[in-house]
C-alpha cells in the first residue's frame, strides 16, 4: 500500500512536474547564504566564503538529479527521454534506419505470414462449445468409402451399423456424432424451388442427427438437425451454413422452411448453422448444407449407407467429464470387435483371428476436428517455418552488424558521454532503446508484409478456395507473435552491439582523434557474417532442390496429351438419373457435344487422369493362382482414349460395337500386363474378374499406355477400362440399381483449337439435355494437371523467395562489414600506401578478408545443408542426396556475391589517397 | 566509473531523524551543521546530498507514520519529525 501510494505521488509529480526545481533552488540559496555567513564569521573574505560554501555543497547537478529522481518517476521519464533521443538519432541517419527496418520487416513479415497459416491450420480448435471434451474415434484420415483396416489393424472410419452400435453402448459419451468422411468428393446439386436460377453444384455433408448437439451448437435461425430428422422415412431436411445464407441469400429469413431441390429431391431447410461454423474439418471449400445420414440413400442414391461392411463415417463424440481415455479406448475396442465379429465379413476363420489380434481404434483429440488438411500441409509448413526462421536469423545478424558498425562510429560520442559522467549501464540502455525502437518499427512494417504474404500464401496453397475459414488479417495471437519477435530481436541482437559500443575510454574523448591502427571489423562482426553466409547457403541449396524436384515432377511423362482438352465434371445421379437411364444420357451427350464447333472427340469416363480420384478393385486372371492385388477400375466410352491422348499399344481400344449386349471386354494398361502376365504370354483374349469365382467377367481385347492417374508420382499402378454400360458378367441383373459405377464422372472434350467459351457451351449443352444436369467442375486438362503440382510449386516458390532473400541479406552483410572495415582502416591503409604498398596489394588484402569470411561460411554451410536434407527429403521427388549441380551452383553464386561484396570496398581502399587519408585525422 | 558512497545508505537518514528528535524543527543548513558537529571529521558529506534525502523523508511522511514534515516558515523551509514523540528513529 505504502509503495503504491508513493508511486502514485511520484506519478502525479512526474505529470504535473511540481515546482520542486524552484524549491530546491531556494533552499540551496538559503543554505549557501547561511554557510557563507558562517565562513565569514570564521574570518574569510566574502568571495572565499561563498566559494567554500559551494565546495561544501558538492556537485550541484548531481544533487539536482537526485532531487529530481526523488520527486518523479525517473525510470519512465528517462525511458521517454531515451525513446525521444533514439527516434531523433534514427531520423538523423535515414539510410541506416531504412535498411534496418526493411530487413527486419521482411524477416518478421515472412515469419508472421507463415505463423498465421500455422496458427490457423494447426493450432486452431473448431469454433464449438468446449472443444477439449471432444474425442475422435480414430486417428487417421483414410477416406472415403471402403472396406477393411490399415495394415496395423487400425480403424479410423466406420460403417453405419458400427456407428449405431457404438453410440448405443457407450454411455461415456454425452453424444457421439457421425459425419460423412468423403463429402468433399461428392458435391450435391442444389436449386431453390420456385426460383429460376440454374442448379448449383455445392458441397453438402451428410451427418448424424445429433451432429450439432455433439458440438454444442444452436442454430442462428430456425433449428439445428435433430435425431428425429435422421430416421428412415423422415421428410428430407437440411441446415444451411451461415456463410451461404449471408452471401447467397442475403440473410433472407424466408429461406427457413422453404424447399430446395437437392439432387432434384425436395429438402426443407429447417435452420441456419451458427456463424463461423465451418463444419468438422478445415477445408478450402466448407460444406454449405448439412443433411441427415438417413436421407442420403434417397438423395444421393448410394448403396453403402445401410451396407454392414462399407465404412464411410468419421466419429466424434463429447465425453462426459471424468471419463478416463484409456478405459474408454479399451471399451471402444471391445465393442467394435463385438459388433464386427457378428458381421458376414468376419465370418471366416482367418478374419476372426485378425479381428481378435489386430483390429483396434485409436482415440484422438477431436477438438480440432478431422485433421485431413493439416496432415497434408503439416510437413511443408514446418519446412517453410524453418526457412523463414533462418531468413529472420540472417536479417537479425545484419541488424546486429549494422548496429555494431554504428556503435563503433559513435565511439567518440560515447567517450564524451562517459567523460561527462554517464555510467555504462545508462549508455547500454540508451543503445538498447534504439535497437528495440528499430525492431518495433520493423515489426510494424512486418505486419504489413505478413498480411500481404498470408493472402498470397492462401492463394497459392488453396487455389479456387471458396470461403476458406482462414483470415489473412493478423489475429491477436499473430500480433503478439510479431510483437514478441521484434522485441526479442531488438533486445537479443541489440545487447552485444550496445555492450561493445559502451566500452568507452573517456580519456580518448579528451585526446581528440582516434588514431588507432588496431581496427577493422571485430571478431563478432566477422563471425556474424560467416554464419550468414553458411545459413544462406543452406537456404539456397534447399531452394535449388525444391525447384529441381518440381521440374522433375513437371517433366514426368504422363503419357497423355493435355493440349486443347477440356474436362467437364458431371454427376448424372444429382440430376435424378437412375442407373438404368444413363445409357440414353451418354448417347445424348456424345451426340450434342459433337454438334459443337471444333469438338473432335467426346470422351465419357468415371474419372480422368491426374484428378484426385481412384476406384480400386481386386483382380484375378482366369486360370492363375490367387494374386491378391488391386487394380483401378474405370468405365469409358469409345472416344475416351483419344480424348485424353492415351495410346493403344496392343489389340484395340473400346469400340462403339461394345454395347450392353455385346461380349464383355476390357482394355488394360501395360503395368497390368507386366504384373499379371509373363513376358512371353499374350494377354489379348485372356479373361479376368474380381476374384476366382468371377474371373470370367472380362475378356482383354487391348493394352494401353500407363497414363498417369491420380498423381504423377503414383507408379506401378494397374488399371483396366471397360465400356460405360457393361457390367461384370457374374453380377446379378438387379444389382444394377445399386451399381454406383454406372454413373460417369466426367466428359473429356478434345477440340481442334482453343475454345475459350467452352465452359459456357458445356453448361448450355448439358442444360439442353436436362435442365437439372449441372457442371460440377470445369477445367482445362492442363489446369487440372497443374493443380496436382500446386503444393510442390508452393514449396518451391517460397523456398526460392526465402533463398534469394537470404542470399541478398548475406551479401549485404558481407559488403557492410568489409566496407566498414575499410573505412575504419583508412588511416592505416593510407600509411601503408605512403610507405610504398602497391594498390594491387591493398586490394588483395581487403578481398582476402572478404573471401575468407565467405569461404568459412561455405565450409560451415555445406555440412549443415547435408544434415538438413533429411528433414526435407520427404517433400522431394526422386532426390535423395544433395545434388552436386545444385550445391555447386549455390557455392558459385555465393562466391560471386562475395567477390562483388568484397570488390567494391577493395576498390575504394585502393583508391585511397595517402596524403588525404592522413590529413583527414 | 564506480559511484562513490561515503555514507552507508540509510545512515544519513537515521542521523537526520535523530537530529530532529533531539533538536526539534530545523532548517536544512542546521541539520547539516549538527551532523557535522556530532560526527566530527569522521563523516564528510556533501551538504547538497542532504536535500534529496529530506525530500524523501517528507514523501514518506505523506504515506506512512514515519518520516519528516517540512514547512516554510518566514521564507525558510523547516523540517520536523512528523509525529513528535513517536519513536521514529527506531522504526527506521
Amino acid at each position: 500500500m505504502k509503495a503504491l501510494r508513493r508511486m502514485w505521488k511520484r506519478m502525479s509529480n512526474a505529470v504535473t512536474s511540481r515546482n520542486g526545481e524552484q524549491r530546491l533552488r531556494e533552499e540551496m540559496e538559503e543554505h549557501l547564504r547561511m554557510q557563507a555567513k558562517e565562513n565569514l564569521r570564521k574570518g574569510m573574505s566574502p568571495d572565499e566564503a561563498r566559494r567554500q560554501a559551494l565546495i561544501k555543497w558538492g556537485a550541484i547537478e548531481a544533487v539536482r538529479e537526485h532531487y529530481h529522481a526523488e520527486n518523479g518517476l525517473p525510470w519512465i521519464e528517462t525511458l521517454l527521454q531515451d525513446v525521444r533521443f533514439a527516434a531523433r538519432m534514427l531520423r538523423k541517419s535515414p539510410v541506416f534506419t531504412m535498411v534496418a527496418v526493411l530487413t527486419l520487416a521482411l524477416g518478421i513479415g515472412a515469419n508472421a505470414a507463415i505463423f498465421t497459416l500455422i496458427n490457423a491450420l494447426m493450432l486452431k480448435y473448431l469454433p464449438v462449445a468446449d472443444p477439449k471434451m471432444l474425442v475422435r474415434l480414430g486417428n487417421d484420415n483414410n477416406c472415403c468409402v471402403g472396406i477393411g483396416w490399415q495394415d496395423n489393424g487400425e480403424y479410423s472410419y466406420f460403417s453405419t451399423d458400427s456407428y449405431e452400435y457404438l453410440r448405443k453402448n457407450l454411455p461415456e459419451f454425452e453424444e457421439l456424432a457421425a459425419m460423412q468422411a468423403g463429402f468433399a468428393y461428392r458435391p450435391v446439386v442444389v436449386r431453390q424451388d420456385g426460383r429460376n436460377d440454374a442448379p448449383r453444384s455445392v458441397v453438402g455433408e451428410f451427418v448424424s442427427g445429433n451432429y450439432f448437439k455433439t458440438f454444442g451448437l444452436n442454430a442462428t435461425a430456425g433449428r439445428v438437425l435433430q435425431d428425429r430428422d435422421d430416421v428412415r422415412g423422415a421428410p428430407f431436411t437440411a441446415v444451411m451454413s451461415y456463410e451461404t445464407w449471408r452471401t447467397r441469400f442475403n440473410s433472407d429469413a424466408s429461406v427457413l422452411g422453404s424447399t430446395f431441390r437437392v439432387n432434384t429431391k425436395p429438402v426443407t431447410v429447417v435452420g441456419i448453422a451458427p456463424k463461423g461454423f465451418y463444419g468438422d474439418r478445415m477445408l478450402p471449400t466448407p460444406p454449405e448444407f448439412y443433411l441427415p445420414i438417413e436421407s442420403m440413400p434417397g438423395i444421393a442414391n448410394v448403396p453403402y449407407v445401410h451396407n454392414s461392411q462399407t465404412q464411410w463415417l468419421y466419429l466424434i463424440g463429447r465425453v462426459r467429464p471424468g471419463v478416463s481415455q484409456g478405459m474408454l479406448q479399451e471399451k471402444v475396442n471391445m465393442l467394435l470387435r463385438q459388433q464386427l465379429g457378428a458381421t458376414d465379413f468376419f465370418s471366416t476363420k482367418s478374419r476372426q483371428q485378425e479381428l481378435k489380434e489386430k483390429i483396434h481404434v485409436v482415440l484422438s483429440a477431436g477438438g480440432g476436428g478431422i485433421q485431413s488438411l493439416q496432415e497434408g500441409y503439416d510437413r511443408q509448413l514446418r519446412i517453410l517455418m524453418s526457412a523463414s526462421g533462418i531468413v529472420l536469423l540472417i536479417a537479425c545478424a545484419n541488424l546486429a552488424n549494422l548496429l555494431l558498425a554504428r556503435g563503433m562510429a559513435r565511439k567518440p560520442e560515447m567517450n564524451v558521454r562517459t567523460a561527462l559522467g554517464a555510467r555504462r549501464g545508462r549508455i547500454v540502455r540508451q543503445l538498447l532503446t534504439e535497437s528495440v525502437l528499430l525492431a518495433g518499427a520493423g515489426g510494424l512494417a512486418g505486419l504489413a508484409v505478413a498480411y500481404a504474404g498470408t493472402r498470397m500464401l492462401l492463394m497459392m496453397a488453396f487455389p479456387g478456395a471458396e470461403d476458406m475459414p482462414i483470415n489473412a488479417s493478423p489475429s491477436a495471437v499473430v500480433l503478439a507473435f510479431a510483437f514478441g519477435l521484434s522485441l526479442l530481436t531488438g533486445v537479443l541482437f541489440g545487447v552485444a552491439p550496445a555492450w561493445v559500443a559502451s566500452k568507452a575510454e573517456p580519456a580518448d574523448a579528451l585526446r581528440g582523434g582516434m588514431r588507432s591502427i588496431a581496427g577493422g571489423a571485430t571478431l563478432l562482426q566477422t563471425s556474424l557474417v560467416v554464419v550468414q553466409a553458411g545459413l544462406s547457403l543452406v537456404l539456397l541449396v534447399c531452394a535449388g532442390l525444391f525447384a529441381k524436384s518440381l521440374s522433375k515432377l513437371e517433366h514426368i511423362d504422363l503419357k497423355l496429351d493435355p493440349v486443347n482438352r477440356y474436362i467437364v465434371h458431371i454427376n448424372p445421379q444429382t440430376a435424378g438419373y437412375s442407373q438404368r437411364q444413363v445409357g440414353e444420357l451418354y448417347r445424348a451427350i456424345e451426340e450434342r457435344f459433337h454438334l459443337l464447333m471444333r469438338v473432335e472427340k467426346v470422351g465419357i469416363t468415371s474419372y480422368t487422369p491426374m484428378e484426385d480420384n481412384n476406384n480400386g478393385w481386386g483382380v484375378q486372371v482366369q486360370g492363375k493362382p490367387e494374386h491378391n492385388v488391386i487394380a483401378s477400375y474405370i468405365k469409358v466410352n469409345p472416344e475416351y482414349f483419344d480424348s485424353v491422348g492415351t495410346r493403344v499399344v496392343r489389340g484395340r481400344g473400346i469400340l462403339p460395337t461394345d454395347t450392353v449386349d455385346a461380349p464383355h471386354v476390357a482394355v488394360v494398361n501395360k503395368e497390368f500386363v507386366r504384373q499379371l502376365f509373363k513376358p512371353e504370354e499374350n494377354p489379348i483374349g485372356q479373361h479376368f474378374g474380381g476374384n476366382v469365382k468371377s474371373s470370367g467377367d472380362w475378356e482383354i481385347v487391348g493394352v494401353v499406355e500407363d497414363t498417369a492417374y491420380q498423381s504423377a508420382t503414383w507408379k506401378d499402378h494397374m488399371m483396366y477400362f471397360v465400356p460405360t454400360l457393361q457390367r461384370p458378367l457374374s453380377a446379378a441383373p438387379n444389382s444394377i440399381d445399386e451399381d454406383e459405377n454406372m454413373y460417369a464422372g466426367a466428359i473429356v472434350l478434345k477440340t481442334s483449337g482453343p475454345v475459350p467459351e467452352m465452359e459456357e457451351l458445356a453448361r448450355k449443352t448439358l442444360a439442353g439435355i436436362n435442365p437439372n444436369l449441372s457442371v460440377v467442375r470445369f477445367q482445362t486438362f492442363s489446369a487440372q494437371i497443374a493443380d496436382q503440382f500446386s503444393q510442390a510449386r508452393l514449396l518451391s516458390r517460397l523456398t526460392t523467395v526465402f533463398g534469394v532473400l537470404a542470399f541478398l541479406l548475406a551479401t549485404l552483410g558481407l559488403y557492410g562489414v568489409t566496407a566498414y572495415g575499410v573505412e575504419r582502416r583508412t588511416a592505416e591503409i593510407g600509411i601503408r600506401m605512403a610507405l610504398g604498398a602497391e594498390r594491387r596489394k591493398v586490394t588483395a588484402m581487403v578481398m582476402r578478408g572478404a573471401m575468407v569470411q565467405a569461404l568459412l561460411g561455405l565450409g560451415l554451410g555445406v555440412p549443415t545443408t547435408i544434415f538438413c536434407l533429411k528433414y526435407v527429403s520427404s517433400q522431394l521427388y526422386e532426390i535423395k542426396s544433395v545434388d552436386g549441380w545444385v550445391l555447386a551452383g549455390a557455392v558459385i553464386a555465393l562466391t560471386l556475391a562475395a567477390i562483388v561484396a568484397g570488390g567494391i570496398p577493395a576498390r575504394r581502399a585502393a583508391s585511397i589517397n595517402p596524403v588525404q587519408a592522413l590529413r583527414a585525422e | 566509473v564506480s559511484e562513490k558512497t561515503d555514507v552507508k545508505q540509510g545512515t544519513l537518514a537515521l542521523m537526520v531523524l535523530k537530529t530532529l528528535d533531539v533538536l526539534g524543527p530545523l532548517h536544512g543548513w542546521g541539520i547539516a551543521r549538527r551532523i557535522e558537529q556530532i560526527s566530527g571529521a569522521l563523516l564528510s558529506v556533501n551538504q547538497g546530498t542532504l536535500y534529496p534525502l529530506l525530500l524523501k523523508l517528507e514523501q514518506e511522511a505523506r504515506s506512512s507514520r514515519s518520516g519528516a514534515r517540512r514547512r516554510t516558515i518566514a521564507g525558510r523551509v523547516i523540517t520536523s519529525l512528523r509525529d513528535r514523540g513517536a519513536d521514529n528513529s527506531r522504526m527506521m
